[in-house]
Formats: C-alpha cells, sequence, structure tokens
C-alpha cells in the first residue's frame, strides 16, 4: 500500500510555549544548600517538626467529623493523657512496628560472613503493630479499622477510640489531614473546549535506564523525533508542537552493573551489541541535546542516577550533559521537584502566576487564550515504592497509595525511617502546602492515572509514569484541562533493546502476553 | 536535485552498506522532513535497475485495537494486572517501528492508522533496531552546526521558550524583582553564574531584607571564630530559597576569583571581604571620628593625633585595595554595617587586646579596639579595616603605589620573623607603636605558644643525626618482655 504523499508546511511549525514560573512561595525547596546542610542533628527532628506542622489540621478534621458524635469524645492532647474507657481522640504521629523491616541492628548483628539476604520486596506480615506517637509517648493502635486505613510509618493520624484494658486503643475511626488548599485557577477557562487546538502539553517520561546492557536506544531516537516534530504525519507534527515541555522523571542512567552478571536475554548469547557504547553518560548527552534543541527538558535524577541516594536528590551538575548545557531551557531539578508552569512571556516583562495573565505575545506561536499556571510536583518514584513495601499489594494500589498521600498531606512519610532521608532540622519539605495540580510519579511498573476531586472540583491529576525501557511511554498532559494521552514508541519485528512488548515473532502486539 | 538524491541513495545503500533514515537525508540535502519522507518512498517505489530493491523500514503510527496491551509487560506486581480498572483509561496513540516484511500484520493490529511513512531505507532487513541509531551521529553533528531557524525549516519545531543561554535560576522569592526571577531563557540575561548577578542580586535584596543581612553581617563581624561559617549557616536557612543557595554557591567562587590573598577564607571571612568595600562610602567621617573613639579605647593612652595621621593614610590604601573586591559591593556595605551594633557592643566588653591576639593563622575581626557606643558606623568601618588589616601576611597584596608602605603597616602588628616586616619596620614604626601597647599583652603568650624551631645537627654523611639509644628487655607490669624504648627524637 503507498502511504501518500507527506505535505511540506509552508510555514514551519511552532512550539506551543510556556515558561516556568517562580515556585510558589508556600512551595518548599527541596535543594540542600549550605545553610541545611548539616548532618550533625538526630533524625527524629524531621517528626517533631512534621507533627507540629500539621497537627493543626488534622485537629481541625477531627473535630469536625467528630465533636458531635455521640458519647462526647474529646481531644486529648498528649497521647499518654488517655484514660481508659474513656471515648477520645487522639492525634499523633503513626509508627509501624514491623518485624521485617530493614532494621540496623539485625544488620549489624548478622554473621558477615555470608552474603546478606536480597532486600525484601514487602514489609508487612502478621506480626505487625501500629503505634501511634506524639512527644509525650507512644500506644498500640488495634482494631479491625486499622485494616483498611493502609497506614505506613510517619503519617499524621487522628484516631478515635478508647482504651482497651490492656492498655492498647481501640480504633473505631481514624482521619487524616485532608488535601490542603489549592493555588485557585482560573476556572472558567475549563469549560470552554473550543480552545482545545491552542492547548499546551507537558510531557512525561522517565527510566531511559542508558548504558543498560540492552538500552532502548531506538526508542529514544524515535521519542526524540517525535518530540522534535519530525516523525510522522502532519496532524501528528502538529500535534507534537503542542508539547511545550518534557519532564524526565529520573533513572536516566542505568545502574552499574557487576561485569559477571551474565546477560540472558533470547536470541542473544554475547552481548554484543552495535548500540554498546562503553560511555552511557555521552549517549545520554546526546539524546538530550538532540531534545534541547527543541524543547525544553527538566531532568530530575532517580534512584540509579549519579548522585546521591538520600532524598531530596540534588540536581544533576549541568555541565555533565555537554551539547544540552548550552540551552537555557534545559534544567536539572532536584528530586522532588515542585515546577510551576504558566504561559510564555517574552523576555522583557515579567509573567505573573495569576491565570488571568497576559497572553504569550509570540508571532508565530498560536497565541495563548486561556493561560493558565499549574503546579507540578513531580519525582522518580521512591517515595512511592517504599511506602508500597508497607503495604499488602492485592488490596493496596500504588494508584490508591498516592491519592492517600495528598490527604496525608505528605509526599514521603516513610522518610527517615525507611527511606533514606536528609536529616532535616527546622522544616520537613515533604509535607504538602497546597495540592499540586499536577502529581507525577516516575519509574512505575505500569501507566495508571487518575483525577482527584473533591467537593466536586477537580483537584488534582495523578499520573504514574511506566518506565521507559520497559513500556516505551510517553505520557502527555493537557495543563489547561488536565487530560491525559500517552504515545507507546514500539519496535516490532527487530530485536530492540528496550521494550518486552513486541516480541521477535511476528505477532500483533495486542495477542502479546510477555 | 532529484538526481542527486538517487545517487546519494544508491551509493549510500548499496556501495557502502549504511542505512539512510529521513532524518539523515534531510540533514544531509537540507530539506524538509517530510519531502526526505517522500523521497525515500519514491526511491522505494523506483529503485535503480541495476542496484536492486531496498528494504524498507515504516513507522506506523495510530491507534491500537486494545488499550491494554501495555499491561502485559509487567512482570513486577502480578496482581496489579488485575486491577486494571484502577485509575482512569487514557488514549493512547502508538507509533511502531516495523520492517516492510511484517507491516500488514502491524497495521491490522491497528484500529486506524493515523499516518505511515519510510522510516528509513537499508541494504537488507533490518536485525536490530539499534542500527536506526548509526545515523544519527551525522544527524547530530549537523544539527549541532544549524541555527535555530533553519533547524526550523528542515522540520524540528521551536518555540519561542527554547534558548540557548545560562540558565537562571528560578527563585520563589516574591519580593524578589520579578524581572530578575523570571527568566527561564534568554541568552543575553545575565545569569547566576556570573559573578555581577549575585552582586546585583543582592543589591535589591539588601534595602528589601535589611534585617537578615544584619543577622549574617552581625556574625561575621562579631565572633570572627571558627564556629562563625557554621552560625551564618544557621541564619541563612531564613533565606530558604533557591536564589541564596545559588549565592552561597556563588559566594565562594567569588572568594576564588578574588585574588588569591586569602587562601583560609571561610563564609565569615567572604564577608569581611564583601563588607570592605562598603568602606568606601563612609571614608572621610569614619575616619575622624574613629579615631579618637579607637584611642579611647586602646589602654594605652596613645597619641591620637599620630595615630589619626597614620590610619588617615592606610584608610586611603585599604580603600584602594577593596577595589579589587567584588565592586558592587559598594553601595550594600553599609547597610550592613549599620546594622551590627549588638555584637560589636558585645565584643567591645571583651578585654581590648584580643584583636591583635591573632595568631598568625587565624583572622578575627575582632573590632574590639572601637568604642561602638558613639558611632556605629564608624565602628565599623573601623572593624572592617582591622578585619583586613589583621590578615596574614602572606595573604596581603601588594600594590605598588603611594600607600602601599602604609598599607602593609597594620599589616603587621605582630613581631612576624619575615623580611618583609623589617623592610616595613621603619615605615610602620607608628604603626607598632599604635599596636604596641595592646600587643604588649599578647605577645609573650603568642610567643611562648610558638615552638622553638629545633636545629638538627647534620652528620658527615650529609644526613640529620638521629640520636640512638640502646633498648633493654625489661619485663613491664604485667609480666610482658619488651623492649624500653629511648628517647626519641
Amino acid at each position: 500500500m503507498k502511504p501518500s504523499k507527506m505535505t511540506v508546511p509552508e510555514i514551519p511549525l511552532t512550539r506551543s510555549a510556556t515558561s516556568v514560573l517562580a515556585t510558589p512561595p508556600k512551595a518548599p525547596s527541596f535543594a540542600i544548600d549550605s545553610s541545611n546542610k548539616t548532618y550533625k542533628h538526630q533524625y527524629a527532628n524531621i517528626y517533631f517538626v512534621r507533627l507540629r506542622l500539621l497537627r493543626s489540621s488534622v485537629e481541625e478534621n477531627a473535630n469536625r467529623l467528630w465533636k458531635e458524635v455521640a458519647g462526647n469524645p474529646e481531644l486529648v492532647s498528649r497521647v499518654l493523657d488517655v484514660q481508659k474507657g474513656k471515648l477520645c481522640y487522639v492525634i499523633g504521629t503513626v509508627y509501624m512496628d514491623m518485624p521485617l523491616k530493614p532494621n540496623v541492628l539485625t544488620d549489624l548483628a548478622r554473621d558477615h560472613s555470608i552474603p546478606a539476604p536480597p532486600p525484601r520486596e514487602k514489609y508487612c506480615s502478621a506480626e505487625d503493630s501500629v503505634m501511634l506517637e506524639d512527644e509525650s509517648g507512644r500506644i498500640r493502635l488495634v482494631g479491625d479499622h486499622l485494616k483498611s486505613a493502609r497506614l505506613v510509618t510517619g503519617v499524621i493520624m487522628g484516631a478515635l477510640g478508647l482504651e482497651t484494658a490492656n492498655g492498647d486503643f481501640e480504633i473505631v475511626d481514624y482521619c487524616f489531614a485532608g488535601l490542603p488548599p489549592q493555588a485557585s485557577v482560573d476556572d472558567e477557562s475549563m469549560a470552554v473546549d473550543s480552545q482545545a487546538d491552542s492547548d499546551e502539553w507537558v510531557a512525561v517520561v522517565s527510566g531511559f535506564d542508558v548504558g543498560a546492557l540492552d538500552p532502548p536506544d531506538a526508542q529514544l531516537q524515535m521519542l526524540a523525533e517525535y518530540l522534535s516534530g519530525e516523525a510522522c504525519g502532519p496532524e501528528e507534527q502538529l500535534g507534537a508542537a503542542r508539547v511545550s515541555r518534557l519532564i524526565i522523571a529520573g533513572n536516566s542512567l542505568s545502574p552499574v552493573v557487576a561485569e559477571t552478571q551474565e546477560i540472558e536475554k533470547k536470541g542473544r548469547r554475547h552481548q554484543e551489541t552495535i548500540t554498546f557504547s562503553p560511555h552511557p553518560l555521552r549517549v545520554l548527552s546526546e539524546h538530550l541535546t538532540d531534545l534541547a534543541h527543541s524543547i525544553p527538558i527538566h531532568l530530575l535524577p532517580g534512584a540509579s542516577d549519579p548522585t546521591g541516594t538520600i532524598l531530596p536528590q540534588q540536581a544533576l551538575p549541568r555541565a555533565m550533559f555537554g551539547g544540552a548545557s548550552s540551552y537555557s531551557s534545559f534544567a536539572c531539578e532536584t528530586n522532588p521537584a515542585y515546577i510551576r508552569i504558566g504561559p510564555h512571556s517574552p523576555a522583557s516583562t515579567a509573567s505573573d502566576s495569576k491565570p488571568n495573565g497576559k497572553a504569550s505575545s509570540s508571532k508565530a506561536a498560536p497565541s495563548n487564550p486561556s493561560p493558565v499556571s499549574r503546579t507540578v510536583l513531580v519525582h522518580s518514584g521512591q517515595p512511592l515504592d517504599d511506602m508500597f513495601r508497607y503495604l499488602p499489594s492485592p488490596p493496596a494500589t500504588r494508584l490508591a497509595l498516592a491519592e492517600a498521600t495528598l490527604s496525608w498531606r505528605h509526599i514521603a512519610p516513610t522518610a527517615p525511617d525507611t527511606l533514606w532521608c536528609h536529616p532535616y532540622f527546622t522544616t520537613d519539605p515533604f509535607v504538602l502546602a497546597e495540592t499540586p495540580h499536577l502529581y507525577l510519579v516516575g519509574n512505575q511498573p505500569a501507566f495508571r492515572t487518575k483525577l482527584v476531586a473533591e467537593a466536586g472540583a477537580a483537584r488534582c491529576r495523578i499520573v504514574l509514569v511506566p518506565g521507559f525501557k520497559q513500556s516505551g511511554l510517553l505520557v502527555l498532559v493537557n495543563l489547561r484541562t488536565l487530560a491525559v494521552r500517552t504515545v507507546c514508541l514500539a519496535v516490532h519485528g527487530m530485536r530492540s533493546g528496550g521494550s518486552t512488548l513486541d516480541s521477535e515473532q511476528a505477532e500483533p502486539p495486542s495477542s502479546a502476553t510477555s | 536535485m532529484a538526481k542527486e538524491i538517487r545517487d546519494y541513495l544508491t551509493k549510500q545503500l548499496f556501495i557502502e552498506k549504511n542505512i539512510v533514515t529521513f532524518r539523515s537525508l534531510s540533514r544531509q540535502f537540507k530539506i524538509h522532513v517530510n519531502q526526505a519522507k517522500n523521497e525515500l518512498d519514491a526511491y522505494y517505489q523506483n529503485p535503480e535497475p541495476s542496484s536492486g530493491h531496498a528494504h524498507a523500514t515504516y513507522l506506523v503510527c495510530g491507534e491500537l485495537t486494545s488499550v491494554h496491551v501495555h499491561d502485559d509487560a509487567m512482570d513486577v506486581d502480578e496482581d496489579v494486572a488485575s486491577h486494571e480498572e484502577d485509575g482512569e483509561q487514557a488514549p493512547e496513540i502508538r507509533m511502531t517501528l516495523v520492517g516492510e516484511q511484517d507491516l500488514d500484520s502491524v497495521k491490522s493490529s491497528y484500529t486506524s492508522i493515523f499516518s505511515q511513512h519510510v522510516y528509513c531505507l537499508s541494504p537488507s532487513a533490518v536485525i536490530d533496531a539499534g542500527l536506526i541509531c548509526a545515523p544519527s551521529d551525522k544527524v547530530r553533528e549537523t544539527d549541532a552546526k544549524l541555527k535555530q531557524d533553519e533547524a526550523a525549516e528542515l522540520g524540528r519545531v521551536i518555540g519561542p521558550h527554547v534558548r540557548k543561554g545560562k540558565p537562571v535560576p528560578h527563585t520563589a522569592l516574591p519580593r524578589a524583582k520579578e524581572a530578575l526571577s523570571r527568566k527561564p531563557t534568554g541568552p543575553g540575561l545575565k545569569t547566576a553564574k556570573t559573578k555581577e548577578e549575585p552582586a546585583a542580586e543582592e543589591k535589591p535584596k539588601e534595602p528589601e531584607k535589611p534585617a537578615k543581612s544584619k543577622q549574617s553581617g552581625l556574625l561575621d563581624w562579631g565572633k570572627a571564630k571558627p564556629k562563625q561559617p557554621a552560625k551564618v549557616e544557621e541564619k541563612k536557612p531564613k533565606f530558604e530559597e533557591k536564589k541564596p543557595q545559588n549565592e552561597e554557591a556563588e559566594k565562594p567562587r567569588k572568594i576564588k576569583a578574588v585574588p588569591p590573598a586569602k587562601p583560609t577564607v571561610t563564609v565569615k571571612e567572604e564577608k569581611d571581604e564583601e563588607r570592605l568595600p562598603k568602606e568606601k562610602p563612609a571614608p572621610g567621617k569614619a575616619i575622624k571620628t574613629a579615631e579618637p573613639i579607637r584611642g579611647v579605647k586602646r589602654k594605652s593612652a596613645l597619641k591620637l593625633d599620630t595615630d589619626s595621621d597614620e590610619d588617615a593614610d592606610t584608610k586611603p590604601s585599604s580603600r584602594e585595595k577593596t577595589p579589587e573586591k567584588p565592586q558592587a559591593k559598594s553601595g550594600t556595605k553599609l547597610k550592613k554595617m549599620v546594622v551590627v551594633s549588638d555584637e560589636d557592643d558585645d565584643d567591645d566588653d571583651e578585654p581590648v587586646p584580643l584583636p591583635k591576639a591573632v595568631p598568625k593563622r587565624k583572622l578575627k575581626a575582632k573590632p574590639t579596639m572601637i568604642d561602638s557606643d558613639d558611632d556605629e558606623i564608624a565602628s565599623k568601618t573601623e572593624a572592617s579595616l582591622r578585619a583586613m588589616m589583621d590578615i596574614d601576611d602572606d595573604h596581603v597584596i601588594r600594590i605598588s603605589r603611594q600607600g602601599s608602605r602604609a598599607t602593609s603597616v597594620p599589616t603587621s602588628p605582630e613581631p612576624e620573623p619575615e623580611p618583609e616586616t623589617e623592610a616595613k619596620a621603619d615605615a610602620s614604626s607608628d604603626g607598632d607603636v599604635e599596636m604596641a601597647d595592646s600587643d604588649l599583652d599578647v605577645k609573650p603568650k603568642q610567643v611562648r605558644k610558638r615552638k622553638e624551631k629545633k636545629v638538627i645537627p647534620l652528620g658527615s654523611n650529609g644526613l640529620k643525626k638521629r640520636r640512638v639509644v640502646k633498648s633493654r628487655r625489661e619485663r613491664d607490669a604485667k609480666g610482658f618482655l619488651g623492649r624500653s624504648r629511648g628517647d626519641y627524637p
């Protein structure tokens, strides 16, 4: 079948432009600079700060829910002051006492002559106990309601119940801080659909895994070609032109693998691939430069990237990326990061973060009649992965967990406990002071998305972005309507490093069940 | 043009056995990518009779029949696959790179095909997808040389927000000048990475946050102890934004940029040097009023007149020295200086000789000479001058100017056994006299602190002599035999 001829556009397409605004004043910075770069403090400070920050919101919620309940429960300010048999509610930090959790003491005590057991996938077991802790002390929580609560260590919770004879606190009900307030968006623009053509989209991808034994080079090239508007036909090129930013959420480089590992891939006995490169960073910079020529990039470090492992991971140095670093639109971000995206403003004037701001005055680009600024919170997945280990997975899903973090108002509650974290002393930057419009989590096993609404109004779009190496997925989010589309870059019939989607048999992808 | 393209393709495919992608063809002939795709297709349809058939690889773009295909690839959470309905579905476009042999089967799996074009031509079927990356090197090379509008002609979609240049940090300072903070683009803009910017940023910041800079200023001046930097750091959290982080990063850089007069720089020190240019705005009156105050504070009831003359000499020279330091600090330093009252008051209560008690290596910016009660600005100026004067001789920049002799005067308060001191001795005699009394108490202590330099005799073979002592085998308290060691030098 003869493909139709491609038309060459008269005027070259230009990309929809957005600009990055200053982060909102409430959004904390995750950069660790010389002011808080001390490691002398105990980690307990983080818990105190967190409790202090969130206690008032939980209290508000608890009062609202339980003040009028029969039995006249009252708020007990200290956990240890709970009296037996009296219905009351307390607020504190959850601590999950799990024997399977990695414990430094058992690690020290084990026999070092034998290799360590591999890290467990799940920490939950039948012997877990849940405690509620505050500055005064802790009490154990019991009750059937707890199982549905899906708790992890570090969540600030209010619990309604009464103390049993043996000192445990039997829970009747629980509550959290709830969704934080959100910076208002000019909602009238969302109702107008006719402007859909000029919407700006944001592309999110994660997990390139460059430098792995079989990197997804072909898919990466296709990605660069798609985003720069060269691949596919004119309609797709137009669609690609509306993508205004690219966010790479971590794991761009693969973890360094020991040489002794055997590579087992079907059809390949030896690792002689044309694309084998001893310099993964150089390959990555070439891809990034290719992308940077046409689209602004925000690059976050991930678990396997060459930066510190403790959260928040600091930005990778720009100089690492060669050609891409000459572009001011290439930004290295911390992990996690708040990015505030707003309408594009030409260099002379300052752009407000107000939604009724100016239409962009770019000449060739489609003008922006419904300028909207969005707060994007993106991280590379380590907090969610760590939290997911606490919960038994069939009832709990990652998407539900991500949603729960919003209502807990904390993106990484397990932070000092099992998730390595910087010893903050005066702040806890993982606390959500306001709901982001877009909450992106990278390096997840599968693509999931949900629009979290509260009181009828759409508040936040959660997107779990799968690893690009496995899935070849590029996620596009509409900044105005928060709609989501995905683009899957696949290779069929060829030996490709990346996705396991298309096996080497020539069968239609829909029936592949690899 | 068409002939050239055909010849090029023939040569590449059949003589050199290379893959030609639409992108490399477009870069080679400077044609739009869509046109390149057409060319490839045309060549494929009408091959050269002599060369044989090229193999085409297509890029098919469309929507699939089943949306859940990618769930099958998961091997981590099996259970999650059963929870497909968790969350919402999103429309998916799929782009598949497929060889001509499989084209039909792939196309049949799509519900609707948006587009399909030839991605590349190759002499034979492409087995490894990575081979399509081979022409990319040339593509990238060419791209690196293209200007933005040229690239746009070739089909690359570029927006006004993609710019070369250095990035400007996006600060969360709501009160900072927006023009400074909101610029993600703009090659002509100065960025935080340059030296000028932090100065410029500091200036607008200074009037806005005198309180904060006060604090940091205070600490620098007052304590002048090694833990000073930590204190300064602690005050810094107030800033809690990226901007200060950049500034902090820049400050050390600025320090390095300053001629290596101060290798022992600390953050505090960097503050000092920043402050120093501030003296410039408050020259005359500061000097004049500072003199009598300073004399009062000193234990020796020393000639204020001579002192003032000396200092009048030294001040201009010290000020001249300061131009080497970042210029932009001048306008703002005064404000910092005004604020440092409290700490200085505290320091003034300490025994006077402290500033000169600076051991050679340590830098103390103690303005204890100054009675700051009367004239704070003057005292701060004085303090900064003192701090500057307390710099180790090694770090002093020798300026060949009139005041250079005078410059070196205050920097040699201590009896340093260096030739320079002698040279300055006469010139600095007054300076020494000034400091003499205050130093008197200090000097003996200092001298005592220093270790005497031992002179190790040389033996006849040219090596240093080492004391040899006979060792005896002895039993110690626990009954173990051991050598008792003699006296090792």
